[in-house]
């Protein structure tokens, strides 16, 4: 049915579709003199859930371009593109590791059709947005130094320890670590 | 799928390369893991799983767009709507602004819709002169 047919069938009650329309122009009014009300979700992103991992049970996504994998906590789909959510349960701040994995799961997200233009971080104190590089190839730049060591380490090169008290004392190694510091 | 021997890296390694290397080196070389680890972690999944019961119950209320008022959350109209909005709108800015302008006022609209019959039906007839103009997904 093309749009001269549809409005002859005189499905359209001229009054309500004035009404609305003038309805709508109000809101629009409305909307660009008041803030929008983001952050109606716990993470403060004004979009709509597009993704969620239900653990165990969600595979991850896989970018065979460059070799990696993994899985964002969540993703949103905002105005400006695709969020993707990193949750950490720890009580302190975000974390450089915590940004380069979720660049990576990001990296991983995009290859399966995913367009994630921002990483958000969220941990019980603290919240960080980081936008990403539009293209995989500047992503992957970002965390390629750490691929690479982890490439080295599984070929038999030694990892380099990074002592830090809090680190070492939750470590799951500890126990068999000779450079801890706690 | 990343294992020792496979060029594979996933994304929680990426995270402890970061934090120490060393962590991974003895992990690869099949340290053993302690206790209080293995329980760490059960409560990280446990606060997870929370963690995601939380947002996807955000979700749910935060349901407010017109066509799902109008035609039901799951019809192929609302979906075929929602594939419109995300492959023609999203990608250029006027359309983004249009969304955005759209998020803002459909609470409203759907709010007044379930108490005004009259501006549900004109909603419901707007969306299918709407869709007809567009030819986006199938009239019923």
């Amino acid at each position: 049915m093309n749009l001269n047919s549809f409005l002859n069938a005189n499905t359209l009650d001229e009054y309500s579709g004035l009404a609305f329309l003038l309805l709508l122009a109000v809101l629009a009014i409305r909307y660009f003199f008041r803030k929008s009300t983001s952050g109606n979700n716990p993470v403060g992103i004004d979009g709509d859930l597009i993704w969620v991992d239900e653990g165990k049970k969600t595979e991850p996504f896989f970018n065979r371009t460059f070799e990696i994998l993994g899985k964002p906590d969540a993703m949103y789909l905002t105005s400006s593109g695709v969020s993707a959510v990193e949750y950490k349960s720890r009580k302190s701040g975000v974390l450089d590791s915590d940004i380069a994995q979720a660049k990576c799961a990001a990296l991983a997200a995009r290859a399966e059709g995913y367009k994630v233009n921002e990483i958000v971080v969220v941990t019980r104190s603290e919240r960080k947005s980081v936008a990403l590089p539009r293209s995989d190839s500047d992503l992957f730049k970002e965390i390629r130094p750490l691929v690479k060591t982890i490439r080295d380490i599984r070929r038999g090169s030694k990892g380099e320890a990074k002592p830090n008290g809090g680190k070492c004392f939750n470590c799951a190694y500890r126990s068999s670590c000779n450079n801890r510091a706690a | 799928m990343a294992n020792k021997t496979s060029n594979w890296v996933s994304a929680s390694e990426v995270g402890r390369a970061e934090s120490c290397p060393h962590h991974l080196e003895l992990k690869y070389a099949g340290a053993e893991v302690s206790q209080k680890a293995a329980a760490a972690r059960s409560r990280g999944d446990v606060a997870h799983d929370q963690f995601n019961t939380e947002i996807k119950a955000a979700a749910r209320d935060s349901r407010c767009f017109i066509a799902s008022q109008v035609y039901g959350l799951n019809d192929p109209r609302t979906d075929a709507l929602r594939v419109w909005r995300d492959e023609v709108l999203m990608p250029n800015t006027l359309g983004r602004l249009l969304v955005r302008v759209y998020y803002a006022s459909s609470p409203f609209v759907v709010n007044a819709c379930r108490r005004i019959s009259i501006l549900d039906r004109a909603c419901r007839s707007l969306l299918d002169l709407f869709r007809c103009a567009l030819n986006i997904g199938e009239r019923s």
